[in-house]
């Protein structure tokens, strides 16, 4: 009996020291990807090398505020990833493999799946994702290219399925990463088009016509008109070197993002982790595309960022940003000085 | 003899309208007319108007609206909110408060999508704070109750000769500057 026992704990033994080996000879390691609500971010992911990274995304059909309103919020009857919109961010890193779940409840009214511009081949992974209700569809896809990609429903009216809210974005890290920084935000701008006209309250009823003819009711950030108001803006200090992830999911229009009284000293523009712009004021942000800007502020206050062409701030597209800190008199006096 | 009355009536608001248009000519305008409302009064009698909206008018609507333009320009807009019921009933009516959207704009959300719109202005551009959703809604209470008080009911005909002097006068006054220009 004592033979067998010692038998069994080498046995046990040796299993242990070949685990690392195993490893070594590349073992496939899978890791949960942390993925964070806009405007929130995942950790930066650091020095490792490539992984397996599984992301869980759940349909879900439901009315979002789009625009909080004097008796009752303005409702959208929204197609989600995980219950929001826009949907999670994810974080990546060139060389990964993103192994993709896509879970379509059998409560949902349509068929959806996932085109990620990070993907390499046929339709984004869409045909390999197509999830009718009730299903789930699990893919697997390599990360070729780093960069700040969007990711959208693209089943079929994927016209419709991006008008109701179906994107989200997934930033692929260089290999040798991003220059750190103090504070990171995830920003998205998008459209809806409603029947009833802007600040209508209560559950409203997606335009058509309105879409076809790129006319929204709305442009907001984050998916809703009052995502940074003057009660809960973006939170930053003087002196915070800040990073912005910026996306644009259209559906229709294009982007002037524009932070007002800030410069942004350094601009990936498109998505692009190549060699940032710098001293850039106003960034284009095509439907479909994105843009990373870095920059520092200098005085205290409040920053609003809108999209430049000017009359979608009506529409929505306007947000606050608050720095607190210490008054910088020599880059900005006070008022009437 | 209804007709009678109704002419009756009217001649009575519209003299209403020039003693009221007097007394506030030659007020401080510390902002730029841009439109009708702007030239008529800064202020409205609230003394018998509700206590917690009195105390709305003075702590909030005119702190907060004058941030960014004349408090006339919402004590003089020819906004009206009324429940459908209602406008159903102004329509059955022939009401005059539905002929003309420059006297009177009726309809069952049009304070609310107004202040939201002032709720998007970027506030002046980071340089004084932005309204917030609190602020909005007790804005909306006050003008809101303030503009069936004083728009409709026994006050329609009167509320529309103020709105057409004004008119008058906010022409008269595009006039002026245009002939100054020349």
């Amino acid at each position: 009996v004592e033979d067998i026992v010692k038998a069994n704990r080498l046995w046990k033994l040796l299993l242990l020291a070949f685990l690392p080996l195993a490893g070594w000879l590349g073992a496939e390691t899978v890791q949960d990807a942390v993925l964070t609500t806009a405007p929130d971010m995942p950790p930066a992911i650091g020095s490792r090398g490539p992984v397996t990274l599984k992301v869980v995304l759940t349909i879900e059909e439901k009315n979002v505020s789009i625009l909080h309103g004097v008796e009752k919020d303005t409702l959208y009857p929204a197609w989600t990833f995980n219950g929001t919109a826009p949907g999670p961010m994810i974080r990546a890193k060139e060389g990964d493999t993103l192994e993709l779940h896509l879970i379509n409840p059998k409560t949902s009214r349509m068929a959806h799946n996932i085109d990620l511009h990070a993907v390499s081949g046929p339709g984004g992974g869409a045909p390999a994702t197509l999830a009718q209700p009730g299903e789930e569809k699990v893919a697997r896809f390599k990360l070729l290219n780093p960069g700040l990609f969007v990711y959208h429903c693209a089943a079929p009216p994927v016209t419709w399925h991006i008008a109701n809210g179906m994107y989200g974005m997934i930033l692929v890290e260089p290999k040798k990463g991003l220059p750190a920084v103090d504070k990171e935000f995830y920003v998205l701008q998008s459209e809806f088009y409603t029947k009833n006209p802007f600040g209508s309250e209560g559950l409203q009823e997606f335009d058509n016509d309105a879409a076809e003819a790129e006319k929204p009711t709305y442009v907001v950030f984050n998916g809703s008109a009052s995502a940074f108001t003057a009660a809960n803006p973006l939170k930053v200090k003087v002196g915070d070197r800040v990073r912005v992830y910026f996306g644009n999911a259209g559906p229709n229009l294009t982007a002037s993002w524009h932070i007002i009284g800030v410069i942004f000293e350094k601009l990936w523009a498109f998505g692009s982790t190549a060699a940032p712009l710098e001293d850039v004021q106003t960034v284009s942000v095509p439907a479909g595309g994105s843009a990373i800007a870095d920059f520092k502020i200098k005085v205290p206050g409040n920053y609003t960022f809108v999209d430049h062409a000017i009359f979608r701030i009506q529409k929505g597209a306007l947000g606050i940003l608050h720095a607190d800190g210490d008054a910088n008199p020599e880059i900005y006096p006070a008022a009437g000085k | 003899m209804k007709f009678a009355l109704h002419i009756f009536v009217s001649i009575l608001g519209m003299l209403a309208a020039s003693l009221w248009l007097s007394a506030s000519a030659g007020k401080t305008q510390p902002w730029p007319i841009a439109f009708p409302s702007d030239l008529g009064p800064e202020t409205v009698d609230v003394s018998r108007y509700p206590s917690d909206l009195q105390a709305v008018y003075r702590g909030v609507f005119q702190k907060r609206c004058v941030t960014c333009h004349a408090a006339a320009r919402a004590l003089n807009s020819p906004l009206l909110e009324l429940e459908p019921k209602r406008i159903a009933q102004l329509e059955a009516a022939h009401s005059p408060l539905l002929k003309d959207e420059k006297l009177a704009k009726v309809g069952p959300e049009v304070w609310k999508i107004y202040l939201k719109q002032m709720r998007q202005r970027p506030a002046c551009c980071g340089g004084c704070s932005a309204m917030t959703d609190s602020e909005m809604k007790e804005i909306y209470r006050f003008v809101r109750y303030d503009s069936v008080v004083r728009k409709s009911g026994r006050n329609t005909l009167p509320w529309i000769a103020r709105r057409k002097a004004l008119i008058k006068k906010y022409a008269a006054f595009r006039r002026a500057l245009e002939e100054e220009k020349d």
